[in-house]
């Protein structure tokens, strides 16, 4: 018992740490454009804690001993002890890397072990050259207030609150003491308190029973404004108060981007927007700028930074919570779901089909309302499989910051889409050829900066990814604005290599998709990044697999644009449904190309395969009835279907086309799963089966593909 | 509240730091300051202090750092203080920090 729990417990660790670790790397390369961020840095240093904390209770001694390490030196960043560098990012990004290697089972390899310890020896390094901390004694030391957390369970109704303060001079006299109040204030939730002292006289000046000192004051609390003037209720007379709403719980349901320091200061009146502008510019942080020109003091911008700080906590805060009212389910049980429901679907198509034969009236109410009811149940259980595409996206970051690097670019990826969803399958399969479109761009696409510059462009090349639904399909594109392809040395390196015969003249569109082709490679050398010709045909090849399409746009000089267009799903396709004798078959509707009718001869009739005729194209075909053998009477009007796989138009020869069908894809199990040609299968309304083909693989079983077709 | 001032660029200032003593501490101060140009100023045994004290020690610390004055004032219990530092709100105005012979803490204002 005990050791299911652990079992559980530890692979829930994994799930979390594989989270934890992504977003890590994500953060670490917001920090190296944004050292100065302190969001950035806390959330560097919260993964890394969580990471310590976790892998400590669940047994992974190693990982967390390792995460103490990294997390003691962003101890002192956070603390503003020492500074965000390339250096420190990089070896915290090879720490994470190491950990991933250590949640992967690699952790007694002595290659990690010593590589862990070189990390931990520069991570020491770094924490020598600490300025030399200003420790108070541990013990007896003074504390720091600790912060309130922000009650979760009113995150959701919580307002932000800016409090201006100042008591009358001689509130102290009236028997008041202001610090009472600023209690009070803490007491209703999470406060931030700034106290203003410029007004405190010179010491031969000051009456030292007088009150000088004004406070900014950021509540985020679930109380009304009414509350907050109440404590203020026997100071005010002789005070002056001032509460503002930032934020309110409406605004705080928008999780755009928090407010800017510079948007602070000029609703505190602090500076206006013309001077804001003229800072902006200057590439400085704008509180040290406005301070240095002596147009803000340190306290107001400190009390400013609170106030964002504030404001971004309690937006945590409600993120954290809507994040919590989720649950973790195995993909195994989401799968099982579907499979269910799927079954549940034929069974209700069957049952309709019963009921409309039948034609009683109640029979077919019943079955209607069946109908509506699975319907639903189907589009929400296909619903919890899809999750959004950009976790893979923001892996990319990584590969494309490493690879610039190493290749001396400049290259900035820009994504956009990320919260698309896709089935988790589909994302699964679509990583890697990604990451070969991705590092084909770094590589091929992107000039050096040098480079770049001399034709006008900025030194600084940009990747676009994009996600973005259309229709039953989600259109994944990859941009660059680098070189673009040449496709008149594409066309002559087809034509040495073979790859289409001498004298051809291909369509430019026709030519880009050479690209595509097995050794394939338009590098002029081989690097360790791409440039051996193998990747671009795997990449069509998994994207043919999950019944996606691929197209690609160049223009010379400008750049490339290459378009994946992936189905929603792969449990559920747009099939159309043919009959050859009594059997049935779905084609993948994302192949189809065309149906057209033709009369046979007998002759043809017999054969395997053989060529027609459509608008003055020899298109091969494949005689399904003889590849499959199936007996029976023929139909008097053949049909072919003409698929397009791998570019090459194929027509399948059916005795029926009886049309477009939603196909709940069934496995076709283990003793069958090797058949050449079928990749799956459904159940019909009627209850019969009807086998997918997989179009790619019959094609090539037929042999068809090499020959010159067209 | 009691005070010893045998040494004149030595002032120790003991017990309550509240609005009732704040006129007599400040007194005292002024005195010391009148006859030194450099002043340590010891805290001990605070039983109470509340914002008029840290006014009076802000105003102290800052009047000092802008006429380059030496002044330094220590504690002995640096949690009292920093309390009242902390929930008024005055946490980058002022660090307590470990006094070089170790044996008070030194409180010190950020002017800068």
């Amino acid at each position: 018992m005990n050791d299911v729990y652990n079992e559980k417990m530890q692979a829930a660790f994994y799930e979390e740490a594989e989270e934890i670790l992504l977003e890590l790397e994500t953060t670490l390369m917001e920090l190296e454009k944004n050292p100065q961020n302190m969001e950035v840095i806390n959330q560097v240093f919260r993964a890394l804690h969580t990471l310590k904390g976790s892998g400590s209770m669940f047994g992974f001694d190693g990982i967390a001993a390792f995460a103490h390490e990294i997390e003691s030196v962003f101890d002192f960043v956070r603390n503003d002890k020492l500074p965000v560098t390339s250096f420190l990012i990089d070896i915290t990004l090879a720490a994470r890397d190491s950990i991933s290697r250590m949640l992967a089972g690699d952790e007694d390899s002595d290659e990690l072990i010593k590589q862990n310890e070189e990390i931990i020896k520069k991570l020491k390094v770094l924490a020598g050259k600490v300025k030399s901390p200003e420790v108070l004694l541990s013990e007896s030391a003074p504390k720091k207030a600790v912060e309130k957390e922000t009650p979760s369970e009113n995150v959701q109704s919580l307002s932000i609150f800016r409090i201006r303060f100042k008591p009358g001079a001689e509130v102290f006299l009236h028997g008041t003491n202001p610090l009472n109040l600023l209690d009070e204030l803490k007491e209703m939730g999470d406060c931030h308190i700034t106290a203003h002292p410029q007004d405190i006289p010179k010491f031969e000046n000051m009456n030292p029973e007088y009150c000088y000192v004004s406070w900014d004051i950021i509540l985020s609390t679930d109380k009304g404004i009414n509350a907050i003037k109440d404590i203020f209720i026997f100071v005010e007379d002789e005070s002056e108060i001032k509460i503002e709403i930032i934020e309110d719980e409406i605004e705080l349901i928008d999780e755009g981007a928090s407010k800017k320091l510079g948007e602070i200061l000029i609703e505190r009146g602090v500076i206006d927007e013309s001077t804001l502008k003229n800072f902006l510019i200057r590439q400085e942080p704008i509180g040290k700028m406005l301070t240095k020109a002596g147009l803000a003091d340190k306290t107001e911008i400190d009390s400013a930074l609170a106030e964002q700080s504030q404001i971004k906590k309690v937006k945590e805060s409600r993120e954290k919570l809507q994040k919590k009212s989720s649950i973790r389910v195995g993909s195994d049980k989401l799968d099982n779901l579907v499979n269910i429901v799927g079954e549940l679907v034929t069974v209700q198509a069957g049952f309709s089909q019963k009921a409309l034969d039948n034609n009683n009236i109640e029979f077919q109410s019943l079955a209607e309302e069946l109908e509506r009811i699975t319907s639903t149940l189907r589009d929400l259980s296909m619903s919890l499989r899809m999750v959004p595409i950009g976790t893979t996206f923001s892996r990319f970051k990584r590969l494309i910051r490493d690879l610039s690097q190493q290749l001396g670019k400049k290259i900035e990826l820009v994504t956009e889409g990320g919260e698309t969803q896709l089935d988790a399958t589909i994302i699964e399969h679509l990583s890697e050829p990604l990451v070969h479109l991705i590092r084909n761009s770094i590589d091929h696409g992107i000039e050096k900066p040098g480079k770049r510059e001399k034709a006008g462009k900025s030194p600084t090349g940009t990747i676009y990814l994009s996600a973005i639904h259309s229709g039953a399909y989600v259109l994944i594109q990859v941009r660059d604005d680098g070189a673009g392809l040449d496709s008149g040395e594409l066309l002559d390196k087809a034509v040495k290599n073979g790859i289409i015969p001498s004298g051809s003249i291909p369509t430019e569109k026709e030519i880009f998709k050479l690209i595509f082709a097995p050794g394939f490679s338009t590098a002029k050398e081989v690097t360790g990044v791409s440039g051996r010709g193998v990747g671009m045909d795997v990449v069509k090849r998994t994207i043919e697999e999950l019944g996606g399409t691929i197209e690609i746009v160049s223009k010379r000089g400008n750049g490339t644009l290459i378009t994946l267009k992936i189905p929603l799903t792969l449990a559920i396709i747009r099939g159309l449904l043919v009959r050859i004798g009594n059997e049935h078959y779905i084609i993948p509707l994302a192949s189809v190309e065309e149906c057209i009718e033709i009369q046979m001869t007998d002759d043809d009739r017999g054969r395997d395969t053989s060529q027609f005729n459509v608008r003055g194209d020899l298109i091969p075909y494949l005689n399904l009835r003889k590849i499959f053998s199936i007996n029976g009477q023929t139909s008097d009007i053949d049909h072919i279907v003409i698929i397009n796989s791998e570019n090459r138009k194929t027509g399948l020869l059916v005795d029926e086309v009886i049309g477009e069908q939603q196909t709940v894809v069934k496995n076709l199990g283990i003793v069958y799963k090797d058949v050449e040609g079928i990749s799956g299968a459904t159940i019909l309304g009627d209850g019969t089966v009807a086998l997918i083909l997989d179009t790619l693989k019959l094609v090539k079983s037929s042999e068809l593909i090499g020959e010159d077709i067209q | 509240m009691s005070s010893n001032t045998e040494e004149l660029k030595k002032l120790t200032l003991k017990g309550r730091f509240g609005i009732g003593n704040a006129q007599t501490i400040y007194d005292q101060v002024r005195v010391s300051l009148k006859t030194s140009n450099y002043l340590n100023i010891y805290l001990s045994e605070i039983s109470e202090i509340d914002l008029s004290f840290l006014q009076i020690l802000y105003s102290l610390l800052a009047t000092a750092f802008r006429k380059g004055k030496e002044m330094s004032v220590f504690v002995d219990n640096p949690v009292v203080i920093w309390d009242i530092i902390v929930n008024a709100g005055f946490e980058s105005h002022f660090s307590v920090n470990v006094d070089p012979d170790g044996a008070n803490f030194q409180i010190e204002g950020n002017f800068r």
